[in-house]
């Protein structure tokens, strides 16, 4: 045999198997709900029904009470979820934390809302065996506490992980 | 062998292995998932899907809250046919049942999913696994598929009883 015909051999195995190592890495994304099944390959669709995702935004009092916003303003979400689909399309990774360059955009889009501390509610649909229902169901928030008036502080809490950060207006 | 033969037999060997990993991971997916071991995902369906999902409505009383037998021997039997796809693609046999096996459940599937593209794209791969070419009648059938996948199964179904009442 050939070395071209070797390589030719050897290159077909290795994608084969590169192919069998992602799906072993999407069975275990899936297995840990991290991802949506019906991407990365869409191994598992049609395994269950599509999610309903929606992100909901609520302002926290001084006391800690989340409320609505003021539904007299206008808010804009174009670049913010631009920024979000952007970073991770689709929200296909459920436990991927929401990137601070998006809440830079957003509150850029919204300056009523610079000063206001704020919750990003992640909630989807996910399907119940029992009883047989499409349930809402929390995936993650990110809690914002402002420091003044051009400083913020951010906590991403997804799939049981926190992470902390600052943005800060200079 | 020679050089072009053996790039042209590489290249049906890598369609067919990954054809046959892909049914196989989607059988061990829908395992994994447990809601075609136990019917709830084609129950849901019968209730929830769109007019060619609801295709097995009729086996069950859908007011019932649980799947039914019908709908759990229905699941297990799509679950052993994807098996059955995957591991026959794997061995690679060549047989005209288990090509009507692999092609009849690509077609069950489409017209389940109304999605009839993917499943042409599936058939032709299929005619380079085997290496046996596309029949003119295959071509044929699947040039329709194609166009009544442009109006979709449901709508058509629904648009004929709508005639024919």
């Amino acid at each position: 045999m050939s070395p071209s015909s070797r390589f030719q051999q050897s290159f077909v195995i290795f994608v084969l198997l590169v192919q069998v190592i992602w799906i072993a890495n999407h069975m275990r994304w899936i297995a840990n709900e991290q991802i949506n099944p019906w991407k990365l390959g869409g191994y598992a669709m049609y395994t269950v029904p599509t999610s309903k995702d929606r992100i909901d935004i609520s302002k926290i009092s001084p006391s800690g009470e989340t409320g609505p916003l003021d539904p007299t303003i206008t808010y804009k979400f174009v670049e913010f979820l631009r920024g979000i689909e952007r970073a991770n399309p689709g929200r296909v990774f459920r436990c991927a934390p929401l990137e601070p360059r998006s809440l830079r955009v957003f509150f850029e889009e919204n300056p009523l809302l610079r000063g206001v501390d704020l919750v990003f509610i992640f909630s989807g649909t996910r399907f119940s065996q029992d009883p047989v229902a499409m349930q809402k169901r929390e995936q993650g928030r990110v809690q914002i506490e402002w420091l003044g008036d051009s400083n913020l502080v951010y906590k991403n809490l997804f799939c049981g992980n926190v992470e902390t950060g600052e943005i800060s207006w200079q | 062998m020679a050089q072009g033969n053996l790039g042209s037999y590489l290249f049906s060997f890598y369609l067919r292995l990954t054809l046959a990993i892909a049914m196989l991971a989607a059988f061990l997916q829908k395992v994994l998932a447990g809601t075609y071991v136990d019917g709830t995902y084609i129950y849901w369906l019968s209730m929830q899907g769109s007019p060619t999902e609801r295709l097995f409505s009729f086996a069950c009383d859908l007011s019932a809250g649980v799947p039914c037998l019908a709908h759990k021997l229905i699941s297990q039997f799509i679950l052993l046919w994807q098996l059955s796809v995957g591991v026959l693609l794997l061995l690679g046999i060549r047989s005209l049942i288990f090509l009507t096996i692999e092609i009849g459940f690509l077609l069950g599937a489409g017209l389940f999913a109304d999605e009839m593209n993917f499943q042409v794209l599936i058939i032709a791969l299929l005619c380079v696994v085997f290496r046996v070419g596309m029949p003119a009648w295959l071509l044929l059938i699947c040039l329709l598929l194609l166009v009544i996948d442009v109006f979709g199964v449901g709508y058509l179904f629904v648009e004929m009883m709508r005639y024919v009442s």
